[in-house]
């Protein structure tokens, strides 16, 4: 029998070992993950008097109810206008992605560029600028005005994602079509649209996660609970008070959530626009 | 059309703002319009928090290469041939969808005196290492580590890619010249990712620019300015907390001059790459 196993590991040590190390990093990634999950059900008398990384002795959601009373109306907020702002961007995105793809017009490539530089800036730099002009357009502290600056500020990428998976629809369609006087519209209807859907669900996990997860806008555009604070932010102002770890990892928990979900589900999707932006840089 | 003059005035008209008010007098809730020359350029220049905040995001740089280096690393990992290796690709990418203020709130956690590191690494018989890692002068150190955690999965994937575009027979030929698996990588496989490498450097630079406000913001809260103000902060907090519109549009100017000297190069090298 040992000698069997023996054998066995002298034969396949080069592949026990890659799984060792793998396990090993795999730990390693998930060990913060496991340690906000087994905090966040702890009670808060077992703060600080337990081991951190052991998992609870008396589980309770007592963190969880806290958290929601505290994050409830940040999350149905952030819910509200990431939805909306991702339902506009792949609006938007389709039709400029089969604009710069399909369409032939003056200084294109430079226009594209252009566009798609705006995308390494950082934001805090015009953080002021952008408020006045949100403020004049009453648009502050308000959902719309959430959803408004996260589909502007959406724009280049989703161009981008949606024109490198448009350059693959093949032309002789869009030739046929034209040959019959067919409208933009038409087109972008009859050829664009259908081969839509692989880009359509990686742009919206793309953009669903960056908005959700967007800390800045929601910050100086946000305002206060009852306007449209976003969860991001929320999570952020309840750390400034008393240091109850188990709630403020129920909050982080709550915060990843949707995220996690949709990523469990749809993780192939959000690999291949991440690839997509990736080689369009 | 219309799209696209938005998305452009959102971006470029912001930043043309940004330069027209630095050169102006306004600080306060008021606009004011009055031209001051280079005053305010200089007063920036000459302050102490400045240059402060402008050597804490030179440090937080570093992280650039470490989360190369970490995802060359996971890369070549995910490269072997053995079963079950996409689960690990969707592990190690799983925190790259956390949000930033989520990793910090976890990472505070991780990083009190009690909290979760130093308890592992006594519990390893590594107590030695254990230290205060959130204090105000650690932890312009310790965040590193959060973001090599949260990116470096980004550019497993990244590489990954490029390693796979590696021809297996090129792979074949040198092993049949007897080159060991080091020699392989370092001769037939690296000079292949040296594209990937630049582009993925150039990506994790915006990231850590992001971080460096997000996270920062999120577990330094309170501490003492110099030990952990970033640019990005200081423009925050100088243009939109104090109202110095003018020092912070000029210190958010130098912040899009740095970036530009970075990314501008990149960009102009891959444009006559592709043609």
């Amino acid at each position: 029998m040992i000698a069997k196993v023996l054998n066995y590991i002298k034969k396949n040590w080069k592949r026990l070992l890659i799984y060792a190390i793998l396990i090993v990093v795999t730990f390693i990634f998930l060990l913060p993950i496991w340690v906000a999950l087994v905090t966040s059900l702890k009670p808060w008398a077992e703060i600080g008097t337990t081991n951190p990384l052991a998992p609870p002795r008396s589980p309770t959601l007592e963190a969880y109810g806290e958290a929601i009373e505290k994050l409830g109306r940040p999350l149905l907020n952030s819910l509200v206008f990431t939805t909306g702002a991702v339902l506009c961007s792949i609006i938007i995105g389709s039709w400029m992605g089969y604009v710069f793809s399909k369409q032939k017009f003056r200084y294109k490539e430079l226009l594209f560029m252009v566009l798609v530089a705006g995308t390494f800036l950082p934001y805090t730099t015009i953080v002021f600028p952008l408020f006045r002009t949100m403020s004049e357009l009453n648009l502050t502290y308000t959902l719309p005005g959430m959803v408004f600056v996260h589909t502007v500020y959406g724009i280049p990428i989703c161009t981008l994602l949606f024109r490198n998976f448009y350059t693959h629809i093949p032309d002789k369609k869009i030739r046929e079509l034209k040959k019959r006087k067919a409208s933009d519209w038409e087109i972008y209807r009859k050829v664009i649209l259908p081969a839509s859907k692989p880009a359509i669900i990686s742009v919206m996990i793309y953009q669903f996660t960056s908005i959700w997860n967007d800390f800045l806008f929601g910050l100086v555009l946000g305002g206060v609970e009852s306007q449209a604070m976003p969860v991001t932010v929320g999570l952020f102002g309840m750390m400034g008070g008393l240091a109850k770890w188990n709630l403020f990892m129920a909050g982080a928990i709550l915060t990843v959530l949707p995220l996690l979900v949709i990523y469990v589900l749809l993780h192939r999707y959000f690999m291949m626009a991440i690839m997509e932006e990736e080689e369009a840089h | 059309m219309v799209l696209f003059v938005l998305a452009a005035y959102f971006v470029y008209g912001m930043v043309t703002w940004n330069v027209v008010i630095s050169f102006t007098d306004w600080k306060g809730a008021i606009p004011s319009y009055n031209f001051v020359g280079l005053s305010n350029y200089s007063a920036v220049i000459k302050s102490d928090l400045f240059g402060r905040s402008l050597l804490n995001t030179f440090i937080l740089f570093s992280a650039i290469p470490l989360c190369l280096a970490a995802g060359l690393f996971l890369a070549f990992l995910l490269n072997q041939r053995v079963k079950g290796i996409k689960i690990f690709t969707i592990i190690f990418l799983l925190p790259f969808a956390f949000s930033l203020v989520v990793t910090g709130v976890i990472w505070s956690w991780m990083f009190q005196p009690d909290g979760a590191i130093n308890s592992l690494l006594r519990s390893i018989r590594l107590g030695f290492f254990a230290r205060d890692w959130i204090s105000s002068s650690a932890i312009l150190a310790s965040v590193l580590i959060p973001i090599i955690w949260q990116f470096s999965g980004y550019s497993a994937l990244v590489l990954l890619a490029g390693l796979k575009s590696v021809p297996r027979k090129e792979i074949e030929k040198a092993r049949k010249k007897g080159m060991n698996w080091w020699q392989i990588f370092w001769k037939v496989e690296f000079p292949r990712l040296r594209i990937p490498l630049l582009s993925c450097a150039v990506v994790i630079f915006v990231f850590v620019l992001k971080a460096s406000f997000d996270l920062l913001w999120t577990m330094a809260r309170g501490y003492p300015p110099g030990s952990y103000y970033t640019l990005p902060i200081l423009v925050y907090v100088e243009a939109y907390q104090k109202m110095n519109v003018a020092y912070g549009a000029v210190i958010g100017n130098i912040l899009v001059g740095i970036v530009l000297a970075i990314v501008l190069p990149y960009v102009w090298f891959s444009y006559r790459g592709h043609r």
